[in-house]
């Protein structure tokens, strides 16, 4: 495995980039490696000097004795004017050092550690400053044997898989190391670069990985050009602040003997681990409005919000988006006329016409220009949300239709209150008036009134975007906006099983109809439906004259379009059976024996019909046991495959965040096969049922069939950790059944 | 803006806008094969030319291919390989017809997870056909620069041919062999012709299905039509340029690569005797050096033209702790030639090669391993295996021809085969009756590879995971299954068996309904989902390794119980497998026995119906559980 992925906590930047060439010079560049080494390895931090382990941690596979990582944003302070834009532009210098030292206790972590792989060098050439060497990577290694001797690795011996002037990418494979040695290596990156305008650098410290840290700190120098913020959160280390000679601001972070993070079963590492988040906003406040020199400690949620609407109003200007809402409004308004021409649409049915219509516009309707992507690939587009609703927000109000911009957090990002960059925010529309109707832009498929799990539960403000051409963004100054939690009920999986014994015996035939409403639906909607199929139902709905491959045909030019798109059509859906052939595997564990019948019944497209409907029909081989002359009919199985906790998740420590509450039901209709009779029927009712969920089974004999119908609860997404022993009772009660039985007996 | 723009703005430009990226999920291939596009034509030529004083003689490639849309139109990659040994000296790129200078194709390192650092290179880029019916075509030429290099031609591409052509242009002063491969099936035809002082040979090669990569695969030499070029010498300016005529120039060709390792002896000298300290016998020694370099040298794929041929010297080999296979072969002789054996080093082609040294070529070996002259005859060690013991082979090299130095001249043998025997993992549980469980011990012995392949997956997991893992191995994964008291014999042992044992309970293996019991004794049920599915298979299955096992369980029947009828059980005998399963009763224990032998790896496209017969049965025989009934 390489060790480019440690590349990840040196996080990339938004770039100016302009094209121009820049030269530096191979000796240059060795003697700034060296000096670079030469600096590193004489840093003044003890925790490098450690070479002990806690007796707790002798077992492990690694141990980090000690992480530090150094963060330099200064300023050259050149204040330069050029040529005809007279702008402003500082020369800023920026190093991004990351350095640890890693116990190797065994043959996979010395694996992880054998191979070092990173880009070296990038051009980043800025129209001002044609001569700055661009980003340089620096790499060093040393080893620590367990007899104390240090042995630098010579990292020039290096194999370059890229060597261009624009960029540069090596390899380097450590010699010598062995299990019981430490690894004391770092990557520091530097930049040398001409802002014209505006740069934000975010950063996050996270104090938990997947091996222990003895030692974990943070150095930060920014110039005075820079604006610093920071927040805390979850227990995490706050930084210590002071300034410098140079009225550099200069911040320190550190903590001692973090554990290993807890398991990655139902977790939400920006509310559970301790995490210490950065920013660092360089040159002119053109945007959004800091103070150079000064350092900002947790701002209030307010001050991001005010944030969002400069940085919106800026988008704006930036792409024209409010030319490109009147252009839609005008589409949208065409199209609605149609529509009532053709089929009566009720006022209060227009904004939902309005949403579906532009979803339509974004991911269904098909031009001349269009490349051809009709297979499964096309369910998985996901849009830019937050474009998507500030232009469905302003077509809105160009249809008199008022509505606000909900700025929510996601349960797996900072709550609300604990916001630092405008990015946290995501956004949900909500209509205003006397329709309140939510609308969110998850991909393809998403109904008019949904609104995504995850944003569940939290208080949030709301902006409003009016305007046209030139858009003003205000934030709203009402109560904040709590979004409901769904109920268990909302998020179904529902299966109606016909279930019954082939001739020979040996396999089961499955009439199977599968029911999946609220955030059930997305994987199978992705995973099986065919765009001829949803484009059609949705064009028809939204009384779209004609469909595309009519345009198609009837035009001389785009005739042979129309032919090819009947290709691709007959291609996905080619495809389109061994999609629901990993569906049932993907469901029971196993392929069927043979897939007979597939078929969508309901696409779930809308609000109106909004779940995912749909049967197949297989056989299955593998749960039919014979004992003499009984069968022993292996019936647990047929609710699936069920979550089987690992050993290590257990114990756990730490609360609960599940994806959202939601429930499972089976219905299982078994005929017993001519001259059987079902014995253990008395051994298959379940009742457990406790404050987070419930599984149950019940069931019957119903003439010559078996019924069961079984249930499972969970009855929210999230449970504080007191509740695991009950969440554990309910798992493993569901996993105990997948091995439930019956007998038939002949006679 | 006008109007006109703002619509096209919504039409085209709200998908940029929006940044939709249809490829953010790329959904799950399907292996269905594209038959969207086709190769209309392709012609090919290579001639062999005089270069310069450093490569005198050249082979000049020249390509052209027209690809064709037949359903819609789509771009497709377009992809040509190179190395250090080849330059790629002009891409012509056609769409339509015309000539487009904007697709400007990209050359860069080619890379593969599992090579640490190849010179192979690639010269890419997305070539469009933009509707049904359009063609384009791709022209280029390739020079290589030394005959050796020049081994293979094949006709068979990623998509359908419907028409190829294949030139080899030959002078009279440059001699080679060609050897036709798979041409069977194929229509393919061969016209020879002399012009002047050139000899032709054009292949013509009509509807040539396409290449498909499927899992388990022979290697494509056995498999897709094709050529192998023998470049046996050339005769330039009076002077003769021997490159591979006989074995014995591609030995000595070898030889003088070898030739310029050296090494600093004093250092490995110094190893060997550390090594083999206080031990007595000669195979101690042997079995010890080799342990070492399994176990301190890790294997790093560096294949780089020509030093893909020449070993790395043994001394910077054991500093640096790490080397591929030729490092590693040549620091295990080096270590046992300094402990006083006669070791060498040998080439040799795994079983992805279909050829062997009548054949002399750079194509026929792709790996190197060390032969130890003992008692008479070659033992063969292959440090690349790590948990391999003394005397025993991985399946890719048994039975595959060797080329051993021996000084001045070479020696041809062959890796002895072996029988499943060598692989046997045997498994033996004692259980009785617990309510719904069996409780009891259970015994496992591994050799060969099936020990070699559960270690190598075992400590590719984290230390403090390992007994989980093995647990989990052990287990199936099936929580039911819960395993204590796990013992093992040394896990870093080689050359013995890996034996293990630990108590056992099997929940619901018994299930009761009045006053019967069904016992299944079967946890394992070994190739149960083997059965190959023959409408969408194209190649032979190669089975990992010669596969012998065993599984025994003694169940001893509760004193208040009775049989009632014990399963038939199953013979399927086969040339190439072997499955017996039987249930007999001795006194009052019931005992289970599954044998399991597969004698060909290699199990053929024509028996995919046999087999899938076997396996039906086996199922069969798997799914009939033992039955009690109370006295």
């Amino acid at each position: 495995m390489m060790k480019h992925v440690r590349l990840a906590l040196l996080l990339s930047c938004s770039l100016l980039q302009f094209s121009n060439a820049f030269s530096q010079s191979a000796s240059d560049s060795k003697s700034l490696a060296e000096e670079v080494r030469k600096e590193i390895w004489g840093w003044n931090i003890p925790a490098f000097n450690n070479r002990e382990i806690p007796a707790a941690y002798a077992s492990e596979p690694a141990v980090i004795l000690a992480r530090h990582q150094e963060i330099k944003a200064i300023s050259k302070n050149k204040f330069k004017f050029r040529g005809l834009t007279a702008a402003k532009y500082k020369e800023i210098y920026f190093t991004n050092t990351i350095r640890e030292m890693v116990k190797i206790n065994d043959k996979a972590t010395l694996e992880e550690f054998s191979e070092f792989s990173y880009q070296k060098s990038k051009k980043l050439a800025t129209f001002f400053s044609p001569k700055l060497k661009g980003r340089l990577v620096f790499l060093g290694v040393r080893i620590i044997k367990p007899d104390g001797s240090i042995k630098e690795v010579n990292v020039d011996d290096e194999v370059l898989t890229k060597n261009e002037k624009t960029e540069q990418r090596s390899k380097v494979a450590i010699p010598g190391l062995e299990v019981g040695d430490i690894i004391d290596y770092f990557f520091c990156q530097q930049e040398e670069e001409a802002i014209a305008g505006y740069r934000t650098e975010p950063y996050v410290f996270v104090f938990g990985d997947d091996k222990p840290i003895l030692h974990y700190s943070v150095h930060c120098e920014a110039g005075p050009t820079c604006a610093v913020e920071y927040r805390s959160m979850n227990g995490a280390p706050e930084f210590r602040v002071k300034k410098d000679a140079d009225n550099d601001n200069i911040l320190d972070a550190e903590h001692k003997n973090i554990a290993k993070a807890p398991v990655g079963l139902w977790m939400s590492s920006a509310r559970q681990l301790p995490i210490l988040r950065l920013n660092i906003r360089i040159g002119g406040p053109r945007k959004i409005r800091r103070e150079e020199g000064m350092v900002y400690r947790n701002q209030p949620y307010q001050q991001i919000i005010e944030d969002v609407k400069i940085d919106v109003k800026e988008d704006f200007a930036e792409s024209q988006l409010g030319l490109v809402a009147d252009a839609l409004t005008n589409d949208i308004k065409s199209m609605i006329k149609r529509a009532r021409k053709s089929d009566d649409l009720p006022k209060d049915s227009l904004p939902y016409y309005v949403y579906y219509a532009f979803r339509y516009i974004a991911f269904y309707r098909v031009t001349p220009n269009s490349e051809i992507n009709v297979g499964v690939e096309r369910n998985y587009q996901t849009p830019s949300k937050k474009k998507f609703l500030q232009l469905l927000s302003l077509i809105l109000f160009k249809l008199d239709i008022d509505n606000k911009i909900i700025l929510a957090t996601s349960r797996y990002g900072p709550d609300t209150k604990q916001v630092l960059l405008v990015d946290d925010f995501e956004y949900i529309l909500k209509t205003l008036g006397n329709q309140e109707i939510y609308m969110s832009a998850e991909g393809v498929f998403t109904n008019a009134d949904f609104i995504p799990a995850e944003y569940e539960g939290q208080d949030n403000q709301s902006i409003s975007i009016r305007g046209s051409g030139k858009v003003t963004v205000k934030p709203n100054d009402d109560l904040p906006e709590k979004i409901p939690f769904t109920k268990a009920s909302s998020n179904m999986q529902k299966e109606n099983l016909k279930v019954s014994l082939q001739s020979d015996m040996e396999k089961l035939q499955i009439d199977r109809q599968s029911t999946l409403s609220g955030e059930m639906r997305w994987g199978a909607q992705r995973a099986l439906l065919l765009f001829e199929d949803y484009y059609e139902e949705e064009r028809i709905a939204l009384s779209v004259k004609e469909s595309f491959m009519e345009t198609f045909a009837d035009s001389r030019r785009n005739r042979s379009l129309a032919e090819e798109y009947k290709a691709a059509f007959a291609k996905a859906r080619s495809e389109w059976k061994d999609q629901f052939i990993r569906e049932i595997e993907t469901e029971y564990g196993k392929k069927p024996t043979e897939l007979s019948l597939y078929r969508i019944d309901n696409m779930g497209l809308r609000h109106t019909k909004p779940n995912l409907v749909y049967t197949t029909q297989f056989s299955m081989d593998g749960w039919v046991k014979k004992g003499g002359a009984n069968y022993i009919v292996d019936i647990g199985r047929l609710i699936g495959t069920q979550l089987e906790l690992k050993p290590d998740q257990k114990e756990r420590k730490v609360d609960v965040y599940m994806s959202c509450a939601r429930s499972f039901q089976y219905t299982i209709r078994f005929e017993l096969p001519q001259g059987y009779k079902a014995e253990g029927l008395e051994k298959l009712p379940v009742q457990k049922s406790n404050e987070v969920g419930a599984f149950k089974v019940d069931a019957r004999q119903d003439g010559n069939s078996i019924v069961l119908v079984v249930t499972k609860t969970y009855n929210a997404a999230f449970e504080p950790v007191s509740h695991w022993p009950q969440l554990t009772e309910i798992i493993t009660a569901a996993q105990d059944f997948e091995n439930a039985k019956i007998l038939l007996r002949k006679g | 803006m006008t109007t006109l723009n703002l619509r096209l703005v919504a039409f085209c430009g709200l998908s940029l806008l929006l940044n939709l990226n249809a490829q953010a999920h790329p959904a799950p291939k399907t292996g269905a094969e594209d038959e969207n596009i086709v190769i209309k034509n392709k012609t090919e030529s290579y001639e062999f030319i005089e270069g310069k004083a450093d490569n005198p003689v050249l082979i000049k490639e020249t390509k052209s291919t027209v690809f064709r849309c037949d359903g819609f139109r789509s771009s497709m990659p377009f992809v040509e390989f190179y190395d250090d040994e080849s330059t790629i000296d002009d891409v012509s790129v056609y769409v339509n017809g015309r000539r487009n200078k904007s697709i400007a194709p990209q050359f860069e390192y080619y890379s593969v997870e599992s090579i640490f650092y190849s010179d192979a290179r690639v010269c890419y880029f997305s070539l469009p056909l933009e509707k049904k019916g359009a063609e384009s075509s791709v022209e280029l030429t390739k020079t290589i620069k030394d005959p050796r290099y020049f081994t293979t031609i094949y006709f068979s591409e990623a998509y359908k041919v419907e028409s190829q052509e294949i030139q080899l242009i030959v002078p009279d002063w440059m001699h080679i062999a060609i050897k036709e491969l798979n041409f069977e099936g194929y229509s393919i035809s061969k016209q020879t012709e002399q012009k002047g002082n050139t000899k032709i040979y054009r292949y013509k090669i009509q509807q040539l299905p396409a290449r498909k990569s499927e899992s388990r695969s022979p290697g494509p030499s056995y498999i897709y039509p094709h050529l192998l070029i023998l470049s046996q010498y050339a005769e330039l300016s009076g002077k003769k340029l021997t490159y591979f005529n006989t074995v014995a120039d591609q030995y000595a060709w070898y030889r003088q690569l070898v030739l310029q390792i050296g090494s600093d002896k004093q250092v490995i000298k110094e190893k060997a005797a550390e090594i083999v300290k206080g031990m007595k016998t000669d195979l101690e020694k042997q079995k010890a050096i080799y342990k070492y370099v399994q176990d301190n040298i890790r294997y790093i794929a560096f294949e780089d033209g020509i030093a893909g041929f020449k070993p790395e010297k043994a001394d910077q080999v054991l500093k640096k702790k790490y080397g591929d296979c030729k490092g590693m072969a040549n620091l295990t002789k080096e270590l046992l030639v300094a402990a006083g054996f006669d070791a060498r080093l040998c080439w040799i082609g795994t079983n992805h090669i279909a050829y062997d040294y009548t054949t002399p070529s750079l194509s026929v070996d792709n790996h190197m391993i060390c032969a130890l002259q003992t008692g008479g005859k070659f033992r063969f060690l292959d440090a690349t295996e790590t948990y391999i013991g003394f005397d025993q082979y991985a399946e890719r090299i048994q039975g595959r021809p060797v080329l051993i130095e021996d000084g001045e001249k070479y020696m041809l043998d062959h890796v002895p085969a072996r029988l499943p025997d060598q692989n046997t993992d045997y498994e033996k549980r004692i259980v009785r009756i617990d309510g719904t469980a069996l409780i009891g011990k259970a015994t496992h012995t591994l050799i060969g590879e099936s020990k070699e392949w559960l270690l190598t997956q075992i400590h590719s997991l984290k230390k403090d995971k390992l007994s989980v893992a093995l647990q989990s191995y052990l287990s199936e994964q099936d929580n039911k299954y819960a395993i204590t008291d796990l013992q093992t014999s040394d896990l870093n042992e080689r050359n013995n068996s890996l034996d293990i044992s630990y108590q056992v309970d099997h929940k619901e293996a018994v299930a009761g309904f009045g006053n019967d019991l069904y016992v299944d004794l079967d946890l394992r049920k070994d190739l149960v989902n083997n059965d190959i599915d023959v409408s969408k298979r194209k190649t032979d299955w190669l089975f990992p390794y010669k596969q012998h096992l065993v599984y025994e369980t003694e169940l001893t029947i509760p004193a208040d119980y009775k049989i009632a009828e014990l399963p038939v059980g199953l013979t399927v005998e086969d040339p190439n497998y072997q499955f017996r399963i039987s249930y007999k009763q001795e006194g009052g224990k019931i005992l289970y026995r599954k044998e399991i032998s597969i004698k060909d790896t290699r199990l053929k496209k024509a028996a995919f119906e046999k087999w899938n017969k076997s396996i039906a049965q086996l199922k069969k025989c798997y799914n009939e559980q033992v039955t009690l009934v109370k006295k």
